[in-house]
């Protein structure tokens, strides 16, 4: 208080003046140009994790394996050794962790059980509660068919579909979307682990992290129009789901490239891998030239020659979104 | 208690005069609510209340699953019919031919419309009488003039609408999916004979979009028409022109948006009718 009053007026202004000066010289010399041209030139990390006997034999994957492909992509992601510190850098105990799944594609083609139970396992042992788990999609009975137990009490990991709950009744807008968000996500879940598929999508181009949340509100059906751009990068501007993701864990086990999203076995391959990033717009980049190359393999044309490349992916990273970045030199893609 | 309203007296209390629940109190007489608190009995009120409210406040479950408040599960089944007016693609792909959207359909997949999903290369109407909303209307409501003035119309609605309008008052259900708002089972001959029941001349199809629920409407029609009640439909008339001949071809009457600010508050870009 005493130092306060012994500045005087002429100190108080010269301070003011050189400050300004300051601020207006280092803007000159592109100091601040310089930082945030370095946050912009940051790298974003999108690690693709492969495992060839993910599935030994047969067809179903092993449970034992993919816990350990799991912690493999987390441990390279995070440079780790220990898979549960990992998990512990993300969350806390006490959170209620939201895994939304996705179950359209029915049993085979919808987020890996294995993957799913592996997640949960993990966030457990990194002390977050069974019953602060929720596994969530759009409906229960979606979720079920793909064979997921449906779960709302006891100390169990939760697992049930917006329809036993409701969406909220207010709209929430964003530029072209004005949707009702599940209560699974605005009124349960203080975080995200977004679990989608790698999929061809007829009229979206492809469909990955950003067009799972398709699956949070209530009217999916009135965004599809125009390759569903740019609706799928605005409703991922919505505050509820932006400020909530934490990670994204694509489950690339079995991917499509053609005649997506539903079920086509003959389009579909077994991929066996995982990729996982915290930015969805690098990881649908990733999975979109991941799709592009067996397209090509196939002797399909590309996207972009089928009238259905994934322009939203591009809207998603623009400067009135920055979602993430799509430009290949900003993406560091690591193979394990 | 029920009041009678009196223009002279304002609200009338009961004739046994006793004040009755909400009657006014006689002056002098201390009212039910009111009670004598020391300052002790005062002080020991506030702070078990705030202790409660406290204790309440750290119990508050994050983990609760908020009460259900959406409708009851339905079954889909009964509502569920092939859709009338689509071609079949490639890939189990469809293309939906009732509206000019022309909605191209993967499997498992919802048109803009919301109400007709691609299960497996077949397109379904999930709206056959799946009926979200039913009122007996004045026609005047409609708004209809010389038709019938002075009568009732039975006014009916499934989920669903193939525009978006801006101005829409029914959007809770217009911009819902069939599974999202509570619904009953109405088939087409209950329409007809519920429209009789309630000494309705009309029948009409309104509140949210008709075209979307065209299969329902069609028979309803008939069967309304076997029972000696005619139809009317306030639509948005956005429809192709086949399916548009087909579904309306026995109307009694039709309305539709202006064409002129049809672009500006819909969305939409080609009006065939």
């Amino acid at each position: 208080m005493s130092a306060m009053r012994s500045t005087s007026r002429r100190d108080f202004l010269k301070k003011c003046l050189t400050g300004a000066a300051v601020l207006h010289t280092s803007g000159r010399m592109g100091l601040l140009a310089a930082a945030e041209q370095g946050a912009a030139l940051a790298k974003s990390r999108v690690v693709i994790a492969r495992d060839a006997m993910l599935r030994g034999v047969g067809t179903t994957v092993d449970s034992r394996r993919m816990l350990s492909l799991l912690d493999r992509a987390m441990q390279t992601f995070f440079d780790g050794d220990n898979p549960i510190e990992t998990w512990k850098k993300l969350f806390r105990p006490g959170e209620t962790v939201g895994l939304k799944v996705n179950a359209l594609g029915g049993r085979g083609f919808s987020s890996n059980l294995q993957l799913v139970e592996a997640i949960c396992e993990r966030l457990q042992e990194a002390g977050i509660k069974a019953n602060d788990i929720v596994v969530w999609d759009r409906d229960s009975d979606e979720l079920e068919h793909t064979g997921f137990h449906v779960s709302t009490g006891g100390n169990r990991v939760q697992c049930f579909g917006t329809d036993r709950v409701d969406y909220e009744q207010e709209l929430v807008t964003h530029g072209s979307i004005g949707s009702r968000l599940s209560k699974i996500l605005t009124r349960r879940c203080n975080v995200l682990i977004n679990v989608p598929v790698l999929k061809d999508h007829d009229g979206a181009g492809v469909t990955i992290a950003l067009k799972n949340m398709y699956g949070v509100i209530h009217n999916p059906n009135k965004y599809h129009p125009n390759g569903c751009n740019p609706y799928i990068a605005d409703l991922n501007m919505l505050p509820e789901i932006r400020t909530k993701m934490r990670l994204t864990i694509c489950d690339a086990t079995t991917a499509s490239y053609e005649g997506g999203p539903g079920y086509k076995p003959e389009y579909s391959w077994k991929n066996n891998a995982l990729i996982v990033s915290h930015d969805p717009v690098a990881l649908d980049y990733t999975g979109w030239q991941i799709i592009e190359r067996k397209r090509a393999e196939q002797g399909l044309k590309t996207l972009e020659g089928d009238g259905r490349a994934p322009h939203y992916i591009a809207t998603a990273a623009d400067a009135q979104h920055r979602l993430g970045t799509n430009d290949p030199k900003r993406i560091a893609v690591v193979e394990v | 208690m029920s009041r009678e309203f009196d223009a002279q007296e304002g609200i009338k209390v009961p004739a046994d005069g006793a004040g009755g629940d909400g009657g006014p109190a006689v002056r002098g007489e201390r009212s039910p609510f009111s009670c004598l608190l020391d300052r002790r009995s005062f002080l020991k009120c506030a702070l078990a209340s705030g202790a409660a409210l406290g204790v309440c406040e750290f119990a508050q479950p994050l983990v609760a699953i908020p009460s259900w408040a959406g409708p009851q599960k339905q079954d889909d089944s009964r509502f569920t019919v092939e859709a009338k007016f689509y071609q079949k693609l490639q890939n189990q792909k469809i293309k939906c031919k009732l509206c000019p959207r022309e909605c191209t359909v993967g499997d498992r997949e919802r048109g803009y419309c919301g109400v007709r999903e691609n299960r497996g290369g077949t397109y379904y109407s999930l709206v056959y009488s799946r009926v979200c909303a039913a009122h007996v209307d004045p026609l005047e409501k409609k708004p209809l003039f010389h038709y019938l003035p002075g009568t009732l119309a039975f006014s009916l609605a499934t989920a669903g609408c193939n525009v978006n309008c801006k101005f829409c008052q029914n959007w809770d259900i217009s911009q819902a999916r069939p599974e999202q708002v509570p619904a009953d089972y109405a088939p087409p001959k209950a329409i007809a004979e519920l429209a009789k029941q309630y000494h309705c001349p009309t029948i009409a199809y309104t509140y949210s979009e008709p075209v979307v629920f065209s299969e329902y409407l069609m028979d309803a029609a008939d069967a309304g028409h076997e029972a000696g009640v005619h139809s009317v439909v306030v639509s948005n008339g956005y429809m192709q022109e086949e399916a548009l001949k087909t579904a309306y071809g026995r109307w009694t009457r039709s309305r539709s948006i202006s064409k002129r600010s049809r672009r500006r508050i819909t969305g939409t870009s080609l009006l065939v009718s």
